[in-house]
């Protein structure tokens, strides 16, 4: 091809794959940076030539009004100079520059499942977490103080709250946890001024008539049929389209009285912003037997396709890397498949269909005398997210290849719950770096141990994860040879932020009850 | 439903609900630690009341309701999906429930129904939505003695290679003499076999002897190899420990090479060929090495 053509195909590519807005630079205001869902940041201040040169800026060691602290799971937000993020029952905002504590609030459950919580959601002056006794609770970003709180799901039914609210327009986003007991998944907005309830969109068929219900054996098994909500949602603010993903059906593994698809759950799902209405969906994983929530992050962002894909347009997209262990990158306008493959080696389905969905093999259903099913319970991926870099085009993933075997404990033709579970287990972790328009892996960084962290890019050619070994690593982006570390005093679970004030860019990560920023000051 | 089938059930449902692991008998809802499935102020099931209320319940619920008290065709909705049960702390919304008159199978007047009653049954039923759980009770009981020991003992000498390593002779390396009385429950041999290091999700598997440890080979620039338990390994640092017991430590640069020997590789390698039948045919083998 002639030489002068490909760099302008170069250009042309790069220039769509910037068509969205760009990602901020001196703060992170949600969950994943933006409403993409890419935790992608132009800073490159920290790059791969100078990334030794960080340094420890400060330490926040976060406490709580009772007991110890549980270690957060979620993403901390910054503003103005400001840090806030939250745990179980606890809020913090601190200054981004020194780490100084500016408020902290808190309040005790008497209720709920206190396994973890996600990170929070903002607007210009309030933030939004969710208890474990599922109150949705605002607060004030200046003083910490409560501006309303609501419940948005009922505890003694085994629904726990944790997902980090979404701001959308004049919505709060808010989802739920907990596959317990059998119970429907469901988002909600809510007014952002006065936490009143917009609307509620339930993730399975409520009642007859409702589209998939023809996926279910009856409305009974529908209603209660799970697809929790316990990932942040992703947005496009040009097809106002909320992206959500959803959790596995119920019961978990038992199956037998829920023959079919068992609609919407583990499936992306497109709602209209300001109605809660469906506007299309894609079930990544039809007839679940195997806890895989496909609950991982929608990833948006825009690209060009290979010829056989319909090349030539740059096209909207959404990515994710399922906890099956499958890569998707669907159109986000039209829900239609563009690519399904595996980004890790799995066991447990006979293919593709022409939807390009994995064709669940009966004989991996969980059994009385066990199946060995690979990936395992905890997923190809599980809760961490991803990161989609534009610069390289690349979707970059922890992951997992894993091995359990999965049995069945309800042998009756009416389980309910859980019915089964899996056991034991051998699994390797490895550093994935994907092709988004072939699902192929570019390359794929070994873990020495298991891993499971989330994910930061950046236009520093720079990948920064947890790694074994208690570090925050840095790896080239381009290449996945690693370039830095720094060893924590506990596993990093708070996925790296970064952010750049006053000329200085930082990097923020969480480990244990603890908040880490590294800074860039070398010149 | 066949009565004396209901009956059977019923039994089924308690044995299994008594010989699972149990909390701390209690009388009331109480305050779990730590992170704990569903509320934290859930009831805790007293066994005994709920031995009590699982008489009551096959005497006026079950035609209805169903063993499980997950319903029935016949007009009995899912108790264990209802909001009364599942707001219910020993008998708080049950008892005002049955005040208001409910059905019984005698034709009696639910109203009637005793306050111990009425805390028995809520345990029954508390026990009935406990073993819908993540970790319910039933999962203890699991018949994994589903193969062909000929078949299992062709693969084991044959496609699994598993005889390779492994001898039935006492005192030989690796020996698997006994090994059928090693793990008492089957599941547990299972477990062994696939997954040697036991570790996992959802590991509950019972423990063989210790596997080999992983070692390493680390051969500094221009020096020899030193071989050694292996310590520590990212990719930053390198530690072992050699047969001396001294620790060496390394920086990982690009002229030190770094080899990991794992002696369980044969078994993570067997987890892509092996069938599920070869795996319930080899337990059932190995379960014949007494």
């Amino acid at each position: 091809m002639n030489r002068l053509l490909i760099i302008a195909l170069c250009a042309l590519a790069l220039a769509s794959l910037h068509a969205q807005p760009p990602m901020p630079t001196d703060s992170w205001p949600t969950y994943f940076g933006d409403y993409s869902g890419r935790r992608f940041s132009p800073l490159a201040k920290i790059d791969a030539s100078n990334v030794t040169s960080l340094s420890l800026a400060w330490v926040y060691r976060m406490t709580a009004q009772s007991g110890t602290v549980n270690p957060p799971r979620g993403t901390p937000l910054m503003s103005d100079g400001v840090v806030y993020f939250s745990g179980t029952d606890n809020a913090y905002a601190v200054d981004a520059r020194t780490g100084r504590e500016i408020w902290h609030y808190s309040r005790v459950s008497t209720v709920g499942r206190h396994f973890s919580n996600r990170g929070m959601g903002m607007d210009g002056h309030q933030v939004f977490f969710e208890t474990p006794d599922c109150h949705l609770i605002a607060l004030g970003k200046e003083d910490g103080q409560v501006r309303w709180s609501k419940i948005i799901a009922d505890i003694d039914r085994f629904y726990y709250c944790s997902v980090a609210p979404a701001v959308i327009r004049n919505h709060v986003i808010a989802g739920v946890s907990g596959d317990d007991l059998d119970n429907p998944g469901f988002i909600e907005a809510h007014d952002p001024e006065t936490g009143e309830l917009q609307w509620r969109f339930y993730t399975v068929p409520m009642k007859k008539g409702d589209p998939g219900m023809d996926s279910w054996p009856n409305e009974d098994m529908a209603r209660h049929g799970g697809g929790m909500t316990w990932q942040p949602v992703t947005y496009d603010p040009e097809l106002n389209l909320i992206y959500v993903t959803t959790g596995n059906p119920q019961p978990v593994i038992g199956y037998a009285n829920r023959t079919g698809d068992n609609l919407y759950t583990c499936s992306i799902v497109a709602v209209n912003a300001d109605t809660g209405k469906m506007v299309w969906a894609y079930q990544t994983s039809p007839h679940d037997t195997h806890d895989w929530d496909s609950t991982q992050p929608a990833v948006l962002f825009d690209g060009t396709l290979l010829d056989n894909q319909g090349a030539g347009q740059p096209r909207k997209l959404v990515a994710q890397a399922a906890r099956n262990g499958h890569f998707f990158v669907l159109d986000r306008v039209t829900g239609k498949a563009i690519v399904s493959t595996e980004y890790v080696k799995t066991n447990w389905s006979l293919g593709n269909n022409a939807k390009g969905q994995p064709i669940p093999n009966p004989e991996k259903f969980p059994s009385l005398a066990g199946t060995l099913v690979s990936p395992n319970q905890g997923g190809g991926v599980n809760w961490y997210p991803p990161t989609f870099d534009p610069q390289t085009g690349l979707f970059y993933v922890n992951a997992n290849r894993s091995f359990s075997v999965y049995y069945l404990y309800d042998a009756t033709d009416n389980p309910q719950g859980w019915g089964g579970n899996d056991r034991s287990g051998w699994s390797e972790s490895m550093l994935e770096a994907i092709d988004y328009r072939t699902g192929r892996i570019k390359w794929s960084h070994k873990w020495e141990a298991g891993n499971n962290s989330g994910l930061l890019s950046t236009a520093g050619n720079l990948i920064f994860t947890g790694a074994p070994g208690y570090s925050i690593e840095a790896l080239n982006a381009t290449t996945g040879d690693p370039l830095w570390h720094a060893r924590l005093p506990a596993a990093v679970i708070v996925p790296p932020i970064t952010w750049e004030l006053d000329g200085t860019q930082y990097l923020l990560v969480g480990a244990g009850d603890s908040l880490y920023a590294f800074a860039m000051r070398a010149k | 439903m066949n009565r004396i089938l209901v009956v059977a059930l019923l039994a089924a449902a308690s044995a299994f609900a008594q010989e699972g692991p149990r909390p701390a008998a209690s009388t009331g809802a109480q305050r779990t630690t730590g992170d704990s499935i569903g509320p934290y102020n859930k009831q805790i099931v007293d066994p005994a009341a709920a031995d009590r209320g699982r008489h009551l319940y096959a005497a006026e619920c079950v035609d209805c309701h169903g063993p499980t008290a997950r319903g029935t065709d016949n007009n009995g909705p899912n108790l264990i999906r209802s909001n009364i049960v599942l707001h219910d702390r020993v008998g708080s919304e049950l008892g005002p429930f049955m005040k208001k008159g409910h059905p019984l199978q005698s034709k009696g007047n639910s109203a009637n129904l005793t306050a111990t009653q009425i805390v028995d049954l809520s345990h029954f039923l508390k026990q009935r939505v406990d073993d819908a759980l993540k970790r319910e009770p039933m999962g203890d009981h699991i018949n994994i003695i589903t193969g062909d020991a000929a078949a299992g003992k062709a693969y084991f000498e044959g496609d699994g290679k598993c005889a390779g390593c492994h001898s039935l002779a006492a005192g030989a390396a690796n020996t698997l003499s006994g090994v059928g009385a090693r793990y008492g429950d089957p599941v547990n041999l299972q477990q062994a076999m696939l997954f040697p290091t036991g570790r996992g999700r959802g590991g509950r598997g019972g423990r063989g002897p210790a596997t080999a440890p992983v070692t390493l080979t680390v051969t500094p620039p221009g020096g020899q190899p030193i071989t050694g338990e292996l310590v520590f390994l990212d990719d930053f640092d390198a530690q072992l420990r050699d047969s001396s017991g001294k620790l060496h430590m390394f920086t990982r640069t690009p002229a030190l090479k770094v080899v990991k020997n794992d002696p369980l590789t044969a078994h993570h390698e067997l987890l892509d060929r092996i069938t599920d039948k070869n795996i319930h045919d080899l337990v059932v083998y190995l379960e014949t090495v007494k």
